[in-house]
């Protein structure tokens, strides 16, 4: 809570303006003021998300006009029992608003390409693997507000470089294996970011990448080497005779995730330093790549990650 | 300089037996410097006699004007090698079978004295522009490395960034700190070098051990890329491809 965001309005003379007319209605027993309040509190409730303002403050600010409006409803003779129902039911709307943040479809209405009224100007996408999306999104409502989309990508009204972190948090929070796919843009382009999460989704998925959380400049070589097909057949070449190999690829793999360390790789995969040594011998004699060298070691794993793709394509 | 009859395509060695009279005089540079031209921009409509099923392409560049003379001397008793030369590279068409362009390219490069980078590609001459711009792109790779014979797997992961013109823009600006900072940018280029050995590339630097330690913390600080992770090191130095890699002086083929 609270991370330093600028409130750039007064959320209690925001909710006082906003549901003075809806008080009057409801003291006056006029009808049609449940209706009203169903639409004023989710208005308010989207523009508070994309203020950024703390929960905290909002529950302040609702108990405090909540007094102020009923007591002055009440000394104009208004009916105790409307205002109270009044006043539950603008509450209920504006936090139901505020913490799901995408009951107008909000989410969903960016993630296909449009910005409307009350959107923020910048969003994170980010697409969670490995965890349940309401696991996801309570925890990242412990630290802001988020949107979750019917597609199941979750919008954080904050840029990437603030996003990073949280998403980071949130991954630790949750623990185990989890993945974050993590693209920013302006609101009007959020279907864009939306493109890009789910392509560094698919690659590090394919790929075979630890638990963690993941940027499109992480993934930027294997992008590259997915879009230019001389590449992609030339490295489908060099390492089709160590794919019939699953020994040698397993091997390949464990070496990667050792960052190339032959000690660590010997440990993980219970063998002898001498039968680490010859298969990478025999690594390099079927393929021409050096598993000793890390740009070469590295070359390799995108091109067993990449294979795993075509397979899956 | 034998080039086509070990092939194992028997219409190529069939067709350079049969018609090889017809391509231009060796001493008629223009109209073969020309039909070199038209091979390698994809406008060949076919109707050329005396001419391959497929070629090598080696697009070559050497650091002397003396070394190009050197390169076209080598090739330039032979009438089946179409040239399109510049002032210090160009372009050799030599008729080939698959799979030999490589051994013929060395074959050729062992035959001279001087600093020479060639890169080769292969390609029936339907295919010949695409091959040529592979040539072109492996050459500029591959100038930045010890003279030799380049082919496309060489340079995979440089080609595939110089490729995707937005992640060579969106690496080249990741590695942009790195490259402002001489100490660091040469403790980067000495660990790739030393294959990501750290105590190598110390003292090919003469500096301290933890001094390199230092500046490769520092490298990552200012990446987000960690270089002593294998496919960190492969993505920092595809960006130092993607931030600084020259144009040859290769002659127009288009």
């Amino acid at each position: 809570m609270g991370r330093g965001q600028p409130v750039l309005f007064d959320v209690g003379r925001l909710l006082h303006e906003e549901f003075l007319a809806v008080y009057r209605a409801a003291a006056a027993d006029a009808d049609g003021w449940e209706d009203a309040a169903v639409s004023v509190a989710r208005r308010v409730g989207s523009r508070l998300i994309s203020a950024k303002v703390p929960v905290a403050q909002v529950v302040v600010a609702l108990r405090s006009t909540d007094r102020l409006l009923t007591e002055a409803m009440l000394d104009d003779g208004g009916d105790a029992r409307a205002l109270a129902a009044a006043g539950t039911a603008l509450a209920a709307e504006l936090m139901s608003a505020f913490c799901a943040g995408d009951d107008d479809g909000l989410a969903d209405a960016l993630l296909a390409g449009s910005a409307p009224d009350g959107a923020a100007a910048v969003y994170t996408v980010a697409l969670v693997r490995g965890a349940l999306a309401d696991r996801v999104v309570n925890a990242f409502r412990r630290h802001g507000p988020v949107l979750l989309a019917t597609s199941g990508h979750l919008l954080l009204p904050v840029p990437e470089a603030a996003a990073l972190p949280l998403c980071r948090d949130v991954c630790a929070e949750l623990g185990g294996e989890v993945w974050f796919s993590v693209a920013e843009r302006p609101a009007a382009r959020v279907a864009l970011a939306r493109k890009e999460v789910d392509e560094i989704d698919a690659l590090v998925t394919s790929l075979g990448r630890p638990p963690g959380v993941y940027r499109i400049d992480d993934m930027l070589f294997e992008s590259a080497v997915l879009d230019t097909p001389e590449v992609r057949d030339e490295l489908d070449k060099v390492v089709a005779p160590l794919l019939a190999n699953p020994v040698l690829v397993q091997t390949v793999l464990a070496l990667l995730e050792a960052d190339g360390n032959r000690a660590v790789a010997v440990r993980k995969l219970f063998i002898h330093r001498s039968t680490i040594d010859y298969r990478l011998w025999q690594i390099e004699q079927l393929t021409g790549l050096s598993p000793v060298n890390p740009r070469d070691l590295a070359l390799l794993g995108t091109a067993i990650g990449l294979s795993r793709t075509n397979a899956l394509g | 300089m034998t080039t086509v009859l070990h092939s194992r395509l028997l219409n190529d060695v069939l067709r350079d037996i049969l018609s090889p009279y017809d391509l231009p005089p060796v001493e008629d540079v223009t109209t073969r410097r020309q039909l070199a031209r038209t091979l390698l921009s994809g406008q060949d409509n076919g109707s050329f006699n005396g001419l391959a099923l497929a070629y090598a392409v080696v697009a070559f560049c050497t650091s002397t004007e003396d070394g190009a003379t050197e390169v076209l001397a080598a090739v330039g008793d032979n009438a089946d090698v179409l040239v399109l030369d510049g002032v210090r590279g160009g372009y050799l068409l030599l008729p080939c079978a698959q799979d030999q362009h490589v051994g013929l390219a060395r074959a050729l490069h062992d035959r001279l004295g001087s600093d020479v980078w060639m890169a080769v590609a292969w390609a029936s001459r339907r295919d010949l522009a695409s091959a040529r711009a592979t040539a072109e792109d492996v050459l500029r790779i591959a100038s930045c490395r010890a003279p030799g014979v380049y082919e496309l797997r060489n340079v995979l992961a440089d080609f595939a960034v110089l490729r995707q013109p937005h992640v060579a823009e969106r690496l080249a600006r990741m590695i942009e700190p790195v490259v402002a900072q001489q100490p660091l940018l040469d403790s980067l280029r000495a660990f790739i070098s030393e294959d990501g050995n750290r105590a190598a590339a110390a003292r090919r630097l003469d500096i301290h051990r933890s001094t390199l330690d230092h500046r490769l913390r520092l490298v990552e600080r200012l990446t987000g890329c960690r270089p002593t992770s294998p496919r960190a090191l492969l993505t920092l130095s595809v960006a130092l491809t993607a931030h600084s890699t020259p144009q040859v002086p290769l002659p127009r083929a288009y």
